[in-house]
This record gives structure tokens, sequence and C-alpha cells, in this order.
């Protein structure tokens, strides 16, 4: 269990090499969703007890599964053309990334639904000890219309501090084993730190249908488990 | 007029500088984390050779790798569990740096909404690590 936290801490930190020398990662945009994502997981751990988690592993293996779906739709307004709404501007949300060699401005659109759906991504973590990070970018992706590198690696942003909330936790009762933990982050730490490089260098196209691709695999992997009782 | 467009300009040139400065910040913690971590993975291999780690059964750590101060101690004596667990701990540092810096950012920036912002997640994240360790 405590594995699994050290790898997505070795995720977020480790392309955080390379995001934030890129400016691909959206600060505000992160921390203003994390709020919702945070106080969604803390409401996630109280319910805990109402609610069986297999049966919410199948919710959200579908969720993904439809979201893996959503993901490989080609969007119609690409996301610089989107018209900045009146959140995004007051929250100072829109930004700009490089792409190649230009520099891309993009807006946000329909900033209180995708809040919303940050605050379900963090329900979803509380409940089943998992990231949500691929919830999270669907989130921004598809509703906000932030550009699928800015989602990725401002999602990773995310998914850090998360993570390193509940490291904290784990480590006082014991449940990170060294031994395990080691392997797990040398290795999480030298791919992201690759992978984190390679997101800028890649095609938008091309990362959108490796991420459809694995939220997938992932959505299938839930809704297994949780029908045969691996919850 | 001229106002504006110069205090624009000069927070985005202090908000690059912040950037760039956060960013050479973790590849820096990134590499710390990751030599102590392997140094004491190393350690670790050489020490257990081939023993087969029982992962079937769920025991706990023993206390000296519970907290922050068992760690340091004993992370100085070269002991290769408690060097790892000083890695690890120092990964999980990272993104706490990271909002740290960013609140000193906005701060810096005068972005008072993201001011805000980021107390609450910053508290959040002490309350999570902290507020449960009674």
């Amino acid at each position: 269990m405590g594995a699994s936290l050290v790898s997505v801490l070795a995720t977020s930190s480790g392309a955080a090499v390379a995001h934030a020398k890129s400016g691909l990662s959206n600060y505000r945009i992160g921390m203003f969703l994390e709020i919702a994502a945070t106080v969604g997981a803390l409401a996630g751990t109280l319910i805990t007890a109402f609610v069986s988690p297999a049966f919410v592993a199948v919710v959200f293996g579908l969720v993904l599964l439809y979201s893996a779906y959503v993901s490989t739709i080609r969007r119609n307004t690409k996301s610089e053309n989107t018209r900045p709404t009146g959140f995004a501007n007051f929250l100072c949300l829109n930004g700009e990334y490089m792409s190649g060699q230009e520099v891309k401005h993009y807006s946000l659109s329909s900033v209180p639904a995708g809040f919303f759906v940050m605050t379900i991504a963090g329900v979803f973590s509380g409940l089943l000890g998992i990231g949500s990070g691929a919830l999270k970018v669907v989130g921004m992706d598809r509703i906000m219309k932030v550009p699928f590198k800015v989602s990725t690696a401002t999602s990773n942003f995310m998914i850090g501090i998360t993570a390193a909330a509940g490291a904290g936790v784990y480590l006082h009762k014991g449940y990170i084993d060294p031994g395990l933990s080691m392997p797990v982050m040398l290795g999480v730490l030298a791919g992201s730190v690759l992978g984190g490089r390679l997101l800028t260098k890649v095609k938008t196209e091309n990362i959108r249908i490796v991420f459809a691709v694995a939220i997938g695999l992932i959505g299938l992997e839930m809704i297994y488990k949780g029908m045969f009782g691996k919850f | 007029m001229m106002n504006t467009t110069s205090s624009k300009t000069s927070q985005k040139y202090s908000e690059q500088k912040g950037e760039a400065f956060i960013a050479n910040l973790v590849r820096l913690l990134v590499i710390c984390a990751g030599i102590i971590v392997a140094g004491g993975g190393v350690l670790f291999i050489l020490r257990l050779g081939n023993k087969q780690p029982g992962y079937h059964l769920f025991t706990s750590e023993p206390v000296s790798l519970m907290s922050v101060h068992g760690i340091l101690t004993h992370a100085f004596s070269f002991d290769s569990q408690s060097l790892i667990q000083l890695g690890i701990l120092l990964l999980i540092g990272i993104p706490i740096i990271r909002v740290f810096a960013l609140l000193i950012s906005f701060f810096i920036q005068r972005d008072w909404i993201y001011v805000v912002t980021t107390i609450l997640v910053f508290g959040v994240l002490l309350f999570s690590l902290f507020g449960s360790a009674g």
C-alpha cells in the first residue's frame, strides 16, 4: 500500500523536473482544483463506512471506460480558440505554453463544472485509496478545455500533493516498507523523468491515444477487481 | 495605462523567475532523494543477499522507521533501511516544498486570491500529515 503511494510521489516529482522547466503545469489551475480534490478526498474517507468499495470501484471503472472513449474523439474547439469565461478570467486561470518553438495561449471554460468533477475525483480518491489522476486529466481536458499536455502536467502536480498528504500518514502507521519502496521509487523516478521530458516533444494526438488506452485498461482492471472481490 | 502594462510585465517576469527557481529546486531535491534511496538500496541488497522477503505477510515497520526523528537518527549510522526511508521522506517533502514555494511566488506577485488558495491547500496538507500523528 505504502509502496504504491511512493510510486505516485515518484511519478509526480520525477515528471515535475521537466514540467516545471517547460512551464506546462498551470499551478493556478492546479491549486484551485486541488481544493476541490482534497475536500472531496476527505469526504470520501468519511463515507467509506457507508458505501461498499467494490461497488464504487466498478462505477469508477465504468467512468474511466467512458472517459477513454470520449478522449479519443477529436474536440471541436481547439483549446487555443476557446473564448475565456468569467470565472476563468477572474481566477487568472488562462495561460500559455511552449509547443515546439511557438507559444500557445489557452483559455478555460466551464470552470464550476470542472471544480465539481474534481471534487468527485477527490471522493473516489478517498474512497478507493487511488490517485484519480486519470479522472483529473479528463476533467480538465474535456470539461474545462485545457490543452491536453497542460492537463497531464497539471494533474501530475496535483496528485503529488494528495499523495504527499497520504504518505505522511502511512509513514507514521508503518505502512511504508523500505525494501519494497526502494526499487519502486527508483524505477518510477527514472521513468517519470524520462516521461516528463518526452511530454514536450511528443505530438498531442499520440499522447491522447496512449492515455485513452491506459485509462481504458485501468477501467477494466477496476471493474474486474470490484466484481471479483479484490476490493 | 503605462503603469498597468509595466506592472503586468514585471509580474510576468517575477513569475517566470519564480518558476525557474522552483524548477531548479525540484530537480535538486529529486536528485538528492534519488541518490539517498539508491545508496540505501545498494546497502540493503548487499546486506540481505538472497533472502526472500516475506511480502505475503503484512507486518508493520519497526518503530524506528516510523517517525522522522527515528529515521534521522538511524540514517546517519548508515542503516540501509533508514537511509531509504530518509530518501522517501525527502520525496514526500518535494510536493510540500513546491506548494510552499508557490505560496511565496504568489505572494511576491501580489496575487492574493492564490495566496489564500495556496494557504488553504497547504493547511490541509499539513493537517493530514501532522494532525493524525496523535
